[in-house]
Order: C-alpha cells, then sequence, then structure tokens
C-alpha cells in the first residue's frame, strides 16, 4: 500500500515477528535481553546478594571471586548489587523520560501536522530552533537550571528526545491526512479531535513505538553521562554513570571490575534498546514482509 | 517477410511460485501460449489470475522471491529459460515491455528526449550522432505533437497518457518483434485509452510487431486483439479467436467473465450468473419500480456552485511579513487560481439516480466532496431537504444534524477503512456519532442490519480490513453509510477498484438497496456503461462544468455535446452479436 499503513491482526503479526526473529538471531536476542533486565531490575531489592550501600571495610577492593561476583569497591560494597539496583534508577528515569517526550511529541507533532498552517511553523521551527543545540549541552543546562534531582534529569531526558518523537509523529500524521479513510471519518461525522485520537494516531503507533525503543537507549545513556559528569544523582546512590566515574580513576591502579561491570550493563542496556528498536521496524514494516 | 507457420513467442507448460512465510505460493501453473509474429494476443483475466506474473517471468522480472519452476519459453528460435543470457539480450531488444504506471516507469530527473536516446543508445540500434533524430521520429511516431519541444520536458510535466506514448516510443526504440503491454491503459481516460491503443494498434501493424496486451477489461481486448487467452488461478483456461471465445465459450469461468461486463442491452441483474440472481429479484418481477417521486420540494437543490483553488507560490510567512514591512507585497499578485467545479446547478428529486460522468480532471470528485460537505465551495447554494447546508462551513459540518442525511462510499475499497478497526468497529462509527446515546443491543442490532442491508456476512463483523477480499471491504463501505440511515448517497466510483464479476455483485446490491429503502443517490463515475445501468439521469461534466444533462437513454441515444457522443464512443464495447449470444 502507498502509504504502507500497517494493519495486521495480532497473530499475524506474532507469527511474522517469529519469522523475522528467527532470521535476525541479534535482534531476536534483544528481545530477550530487555525483559530480562527489566524484570531483574524490578526484583532487584530482593535478589541482591548485598546490601548495595552497605560498606564492609575488612573487604575492600576484591576482585571479581566466588562471594562477590563482581567484587567489591573501595569501602567494600558489592558491586553486583549495585550494578543490579542501579538497574532500577537508570532504567525507571528512562522510562519515565521516554514516556513524556512519547507523550507530549505525539500530540505537538500530530495537532501540527493536522491542523497545519500556523500551528504547524510555530511546532516546526521550535523543534528545529532546540535542534540546533547540542543536546547533551541542553540537557546539563536544564540539570544546572532545576537543581540537582531525579526530577530534573527526567524533564532534560525528555526535552531532549522531544524533537524526535515531534518530527516523526509530524510526518507520519501529515502522510495519514491524505488517506481516504479520514475523508470517510469525517462523513461519518467525526469532529477534528476525534479524528485526530481515533484514526491518526493509532495508526502512527507502530512507528512511533521503534522510536520510543531508540529513545530508551539514548535516555539511559543521557541519565548515566549526566551523573557521569557529576550533574542531577549524587553519591552514594547506586548508578551506571556514577559508578563508572569512581571506577575510572581506579582502572591504572588495576581495580577493573569497579567501571567494566557498571559500564558493560550501560553498554549493553543501550545496544540492546536498539536492536530492539531495528528489531520492531522489521516486525512492523510490511516491505520486509514475504 | 512474416513467417506466419512458426511461432514467435512460444511458452509451454510455464509454472511460477513465489516463496512466501510458511511454504510457496503457485502464481502461474502451467501456462502454455504461443504468439505469430505480428500477431495481436490478449490475455485476460481478473486480479490475482496471475496474468502480469506470468508476462514478467517471460522476461526475467520476477521478483527476488519468484522463480520459474518448469515450462519451456522460446523465443525467435532461441530458449530463454535455461539461457539467462539469451534473456538479456532479448530483453528490451527482441521484447519490449510497456507498464501500468506510466509516469513510474519513467525516470523523474530526466528529460523525456535523453531518456528515448538512452533507449536507442542502450539497444545498440543507433549511435550518439543519430539518436537525437531518432528519438525524435520516434517521438513523432507515437504522436506526441509539437516533438521538438517535447524533447526536454520532463515526466511531470507531461500528462498520463503523453507519458505512456513516451514509453511506447522507448519500447519501439529498440525495433522489437514482440511488445508486452501490461495493463497499459489502466488508470487513463477512455478517450486517452483509445488513442494510445489505436496508436498501439497501428504501429503494431505497420512494424510488423506481435504484440502480448494484459488486461482485466475484456471489451479492450475485444476491440484489439484477434486472438485472447483467458487466465484464473495460474492457469489458461480458454485460448482461441476472440469472437469465439466471447460468443460460444463452453467454459464456466470464461462465460461468467463475459456476463459480468456491463454493456449496451443488458439488465444490471443479467450481470450476475443465474444461479445468483435471486437475492437481488425485484419482489414482483417489475423492471424499474417508483419512478421518482415527482410532488413537492426537491431533496437536494444546488444553484451555481463554483470551487476555486488558489495555487500559491510557495512564500513563507515570514517573507510575507518582511514583504509587508517593506511594502514590497506581491504576494497577491503572483498567486494563480484554478477553477475546478465553475457554476454547476441540478436539482434531485427524493428517489432518484444521478450520473455524473466526466473525465480526470473534470471536476466530478471535487463536486462530490461539496454535495457531501467535505469541501467549501468558492461559491453558490446547496439546499438539503429545503435548509440550506451550503451555509454550514465543512469544519464544523460534523456537528449538523444533516451531517448524517448524507452519506459517502468512498472510491478506494480499502483506503477508505481505517487499518485498526474491524469491520464491526467500522460500521459502528458513524452510528455512535450520530446516536450517541443508543443502548450496546441496538448499537449490535443495527450494525448487524446495516451489514445485512450491504449483503456483508455477519461472520465477517469481527476482520480487519485486510483480512478482507476487495468486494466484501466495498460492503463494509456501504454499510457504513447505511447504518445511519441516510436520505442520500453520494456514491464516488465505488466499483472502480473491484473486479468485474464482484462490481456486478456490489451494483445489484445497491440496486437492491434502493428499491428496498427509497434510496436517493449520485453514482460518480467514469464508465458510461455503469452509469447506463445504474441512473436515470446524467450529468456529463468536462473541465469543471456541466456540458450536458439529460436522462440516461437520451444522452446515450443523440447525445447533444460532441464530447460526450466521444466520450461514449471511445468506451470499449463487446462486439454488439457477443450481447445477444452469450449466455
Amino acid at each position: 500500500m502507498a502509504a504502507g499503513i500497517v494493519s495486521l491482526s495480532f497473530a499475524d503479526r506474532a507469527g511474522h515477528a517469529a519469522h523475522v526473529l528467527a532470521r535476525n538471531p541479534v535482534s531476536a536476542a534483544a528481545f530477550l535481553f530487555i525483559p530480562a533486565l527489566v524484570l531483574l531490575a524490578a526484583l532487584a531489592p530482593w535478589i541482591v546478594p548485598y546490601d548495595p550501600n552497605a560498606t564492609d571495610l575488612d573487604h575492600v577492593l576484591q576482585g571479581p571471586a566466588a562471594p562477590h561476583w563482581f567484587g567489591t569497591d573501595q569501602v567494600g560494597r558489592d558491586v553486583l548489587s549495585r550494578v543490579l539496583i542501579a538497574a532500577r534508577l537508570d532504567l525507571a528515569i528512562a522510562f519515565s523520560a521516554v514516556i513524556l517526550s512519547f507523550l507530549a511529541g505525539t500530540f505537538v507533532g500530530g495537532a501540527a501536522a493536522f491542523f497545519g498552517g500556523v500551528t504547524d511553523r510555530v511546532v516546526g521551527r521550535a523543534t528545529d530552533v532546540l535542534m540546533t543545540f547540542p543536546l547533551f549541552v541542553v540537557a546539563m543546562a536544564m540539570v544546572a537550571a532545576l537543581g540537582n534531582s531525579i526530577q530534573s534529569i527526567v524533564v532534560a531526558s525528555a526535552v531532549v528526545n522531544l524533537p524526535f518523537f515531534v518530527r516523526l509523529a509530524r510526518s507520519e500524521v501529515s502522510v495519514l491526512r491524505s488517506q481516504q479513510f479520514v475523508e470517510a471519518a469525517r462523513a461519518g461525522g467525526n469532529s477534528n479531535l476525534q479524528i485526530l485520537f481515533g484514526f491518526m494516531i493509532p495508526n502512527a503507533l507502530p512507528t512511533l513505538t521503534v522510536q520510543v525503543s531508540t529513545g530508551l537507549g539514548w535516555a539511559v545513556l543521557n541519565a548515566a553521562s549526566l551523573s557521569f559528569i557529576g550533574l542531577g544523582i549524587r553519591p552514594p546512590t547506586a548508578e551506571w554513570g556514577i559508578m563508572v566515574a569512581e571506577g575510572a580513576a581506579n582502572i591504572l591502579s588495576g581495580f577493573w571490575w569497579l567501571a567494566i561491570f557498571p559500564g558493560a550493563a550501560l553498554t549493553l542496556t543501550v545496544l540492546c534498546f536498539n536492536l530492539l528498536g531495528d528489531g520492531l521496524r522489521d516486525v512492523i514494516d510490511v516491505r520486509t514482509r514475504r | 517477410m512474416i513467417d506466419s507457420t512458426s511461432p514467435l513467442l512460444e511458452v509451454r507448460d510455464l509454472a511460477v511460485s513465489f516463496d512466501v512465510r510458511g511454504g510457496r505460493v503457485n502464481a502461474v501453473d502451467g501456462v502454455s501460449l504461443s504468439i505469430r509474429p505480428g500477431e495481436t494476443l490478449g490475455v485476460v483475466g481478473e486480479s490475482g489470475s496471475g496474468k502480469s506474473v506470468m508476462a514478467y517471468s517471460l522476461v526475467g522480472l520476477l521478483a527476488g522471491n519468484g522463480r520459474i519452476d518448469r515450462g519451456q519459453i522460446r523465443f525467435d528460435g532461441r530458449d530463454l529459460r535455461d539461457d539467462r543470457h539469451a534473456m538479456a539480450r532479448v530483453r528490451g531488444r527482441g521484447i519490449a515491455f510497456i507498464f501500468q504506471n506510466p509516469r513510474a516507469a519513467l525516470n523523474p530527473i530526466r528529460s523525456i528526449g535523453d531518456q528515448v536516446r538512452d533507449a536507442l543508445e542502450a539497444s545498440g540500434r543507433s549511435s550518439r550522432k543519430d539518436s537525437a533524430r531518432r528519438a525524435l521520429e520516434l517521438l513523432e511516431q507515437v504522436r506526441i505533437e509539437r516533438a521538438q519541444d517535447r524533447l526536454r520536458a520532463f515526466p511531470h510535466e507531461l500528462s498520463g497518457g503523453m507519458c505512456q506514448r513516451v514509453l511506447i516510443a522507448m519500447a519501439l526504440a529498440a525495433e522489437p518483434k514482440l511488445l508486452i503491454a501490461d495493463e497499459p491503459t489502466t488508470g487513463l481516460d477512455v478517450t486517452t485509452q483509445k488513442v494510445i491503443m489505436d496508436t498501439l494498434y497501428e504501429l503494431s501493424a505497420s512494424h510488423g510487431l506481435a504484440t502480448l496486451l494484459i488486461t482485466h477489461d475484456v471489451g479492450l481486448a475485444a476491440r484489439y486483439c484477434r486472438r485472447i487467452a483467458v487466465m484464473c488461478e495460474g492457469k489458461v483456461v480458454e485460448t482461441g479467436p476472440t469472437a469465439e471465445v466471447l460468443e460460444r465459450s463452453r467454459v464456466p469461468y470464461t462465460q461468467r467473465l463475459v456476463a459480468a461486463t456491463p454493456r449496451v442491452g443488458r439488465a444490471l441483474i443479467e450481470l450476475l450468473p443465474p444461479c445468483e440472481r435471486g437475492a437481488f429479484k425485484a419482489p414482483h418481477g417489475e423492471k424499474s419500480p417508483s419512478a421518482p417521486t415527482s410532488e413537492g420540494f426537491p431533496l437536494l437543490d444546488v444553484q451555481g456552485l463554483s470551487k476555486t483553488f488558489r495555487i500559491n507560490p510557495s512564500v513563507g510567512f515570514l517573507t510575507k511579513g518582511l514583504r509587508k514591512l517593506r511594502g514590497t507585497n506581491t504576494v497577491e499578485s503572483v498567486a494563480t487560481t484554478h477553477d475546478a467545479v465553475r457554476g454547476v446547478s441540478f436539482a434531485l428529486k427524493r428517489g432518484s439516480r444521478l450520473g455524473i460522468v466526466g473525465e480526470s480532471g473534470s471536476g466530478k470528485t471535487t463536486l462530490s466532496r461539496m454535495l457531501a460537505r467535505l469541501l467549501d465551495q468558492s461559491e453558490g447554494q446547496i439546499e438539503f431537504d429545503g435548509q440550506d447546508i451550503g451555509a454550514v462551513p465543512s469544519s464544523v459540518f460534523s456537528r449538523s444534524t444533516v451531517r448524517h442525511r448524507i452519506q459517502v462510499v468512498f472510491q478506494d475499497p480499502l483506503g477508505s477503512l481505517n487499518p485498526r478497526f474491524n469491520a464491526y468497529e467500522a460500521i459502528l462509527n458513524p452510528l455512535r456519532r450520530s446516536e450517541p446515546s443508543l443502548s450496546r443491543e441496538t448499537q449490535r442490532a443495527r450494525v448487524v442490519d446495516a451489514a445485512r442491508l450491504a449483503g456483508l456476512d455477519r461472520l465477517l463483523l469481527s476482520r480487519f480490513p485486510h483480512q478482507l477480499s476487495g468486494g466484501q471491504q466495498a460492503r463494509v463501505g456501504i454499510a457504513r453509510a447505511l447504518v445511519v440511515k441516510p436520505d442520500l448517497l453520494i456514491l464516488d466510483e465505488p466499483t472502480s477498484a473491484l473486479d468485474v464479476s464482484i462490481q456486478a455483485v456490489v451494483l445489484n446490491q445497491l440496486d437492491l438497496l434502493r428499491r428496498e429503502l427509497g434510496l436517493t443517490y449520485i453514482l460518480v463515475s467514469h464508465d458510461l456503461n455503469v452509469i447506463r445501468l445504474m441512473c436515470d439521469s446524467v450529468l456529463v461534466m468536462r473541465s469543471g462544468q456541466v456540458i450536458e444533462s439529460s436522462d440516461v437513454e437520451t444522452i446515450f441515444r443523440s447525445p447533444a455535446h460532441a464530447y460526450t457522443r466521444e466520450l461514449i464512443d471511445a468506451v470499449p464495447h463487446l462486439p454488439a452479436q457477443v450481447t445477444e449470444k452469450a449466455q
């Protein structure tokens, strides 16, 4: 179909997803890893072997070995426990930020394309202006201005992600606007808002889902980067960015496990969110169907 | 020169299959046919019959997941199937191809002169030096007027019919022996279709060129082909001289296909095979029931309706503002206008059936959108049942009480359905908007009832649009329009995307509804044969104006306007004797 609108039933879609993933084991791995990670993060307080913030000065800087699989840090905290607990915080920040920018971006971008005219121009130029700044610098400035808190990291990540959702929603809705079923909806007595929310946005959702996945990766990285440079979350909170920052100082002294494990968790998470996005794109895009 | 004994192309037991999820699908299943030099063979069949796949496989243009499973393709004494190099040599030289969508087949960023020269040079038929001269000759041969100027034109500057002529010129560049034309005139207007097909016919006669014409239109094949092959589900069910196949076929599929093609002298019900007629029979066997009631004021009264589109040069609002500040605002003087509809007036009585006919760009769709209040008119009044609905802007018309009394059935059965609504939700949506206070049970009863009226099986209501066939999608569209019990139905090319056999059923269903519900409808169509079967009176439109309006028999018997006559002549009819004998 010209606009490539996706219209598949659940069973159809599941069958196709299995087909795509079978041909693409890397995506399949990401599809398995992300739910596992979310589950681990959710259950972290009950499954961690040690209290992540409990210091144990008898066992400082121990290498990865039996009781402490990921080793201990300079005050004897268990790195494995801290990595798991940190996943909670980083994922929570990422999910809240992306949900915010997804909701706001879809509405703003969808409305801009649907109503056109001045609305569209104002939204379009505002998005352009936002994108002319280096986005990480914008995020830094916002956290610095709003104060060091988890909320300000969430808001900053949401704002930085916003232009991508606005643009995507805008382009999706402008394609859908010329579809005949929109005209049919109008003839059926639907008002503008009913058409936007009942007909346009639901049809743009599959494409936006892909952006959500990629956006989650960015948001995790963003949160970790901000705390790495000392903005937002403060030690001793367990957070990947902080852990990497603290561990980085010790790498040259041979205590590599302090930075490597949280760093690897961060890398793997971002990579998997991106791969998940690619996989979802293949599942959703009818053009790859056979 | 032409050896009429040995075939130019011989296909034997050809089978093509496609690799899909969960197995292989046989698209072509044991097709055999042959074309002699200079002969025109028509391949007719409905969508999905495998006719295009068969043609593409002949020249090795199958999609990546398709393959030829078995069979022989011999062209000009050479085996093409086993010798890939032979196929590549023959493609574009011995065998030329013209495609369904001419504009898409041309490179949008090269001038047509250059593209014809490319074809000439690629085929090795002319050198760089004289290719310019040959390109001009070819464009003149395919009757492109002012060919010298047009050499520098780009595809988007030419009409669809012009683009198709350029493609024919490119196909002729290599002086092929066989031309494969895949639905060459689908999507073009009937008058353009006639000119293109006449050109093709004359060229093949004068060049001794054999033609394989692939079409869904039995009438077109009957007019231009001496022999036809009928395809169904990947098989050729019948081959033979055109008249014999159309008149004396013993194959049920061919009989059905021929019967379903609308033409002069056959009633609507006769489009259906006899076994399916029962459901649509008029209750008392009367032929034309309930003439429009003449008393009272008309249901719809249209006065001087016009639509002018402004074509604004793309000037941003900042530029506009700056110009305003500087006092150099010239925007108004630069903007041009286009009159899509000019001064249309007519009145429609309750229970009457009006046809609007015209070619693309004649303004018929713009007119129907204004009548349905989906588009604001520039000038003129629309009175519906005594209310001045033309005064209500289309953007707020959804709140009007009249909204649901005027309903539309759209052109594209699939495209007019929201992909995320199943059939039930699609039909329910307008009902919820018009009568929000209905109980769930009443809603359900109304939707099921509308589906029944439209001939849609209630078991299909839980399906999504892509899970329905084209005919079923069209019925969902009809049910959606009927569920709110409209007084006026506007049908915008309701069957143009459907195969003739499905069209026959849908048209009969619409006629049954009119008889049962006393509906008034306006049928917009480019197909005069359909208008003739379905309407009492006709408006003929051209360049936004109504050039002729009369009752349907007068229009067809003695058209007053030359253009109307031209339109009627251009429609490819089945030959008259077929009309009498086929059955």
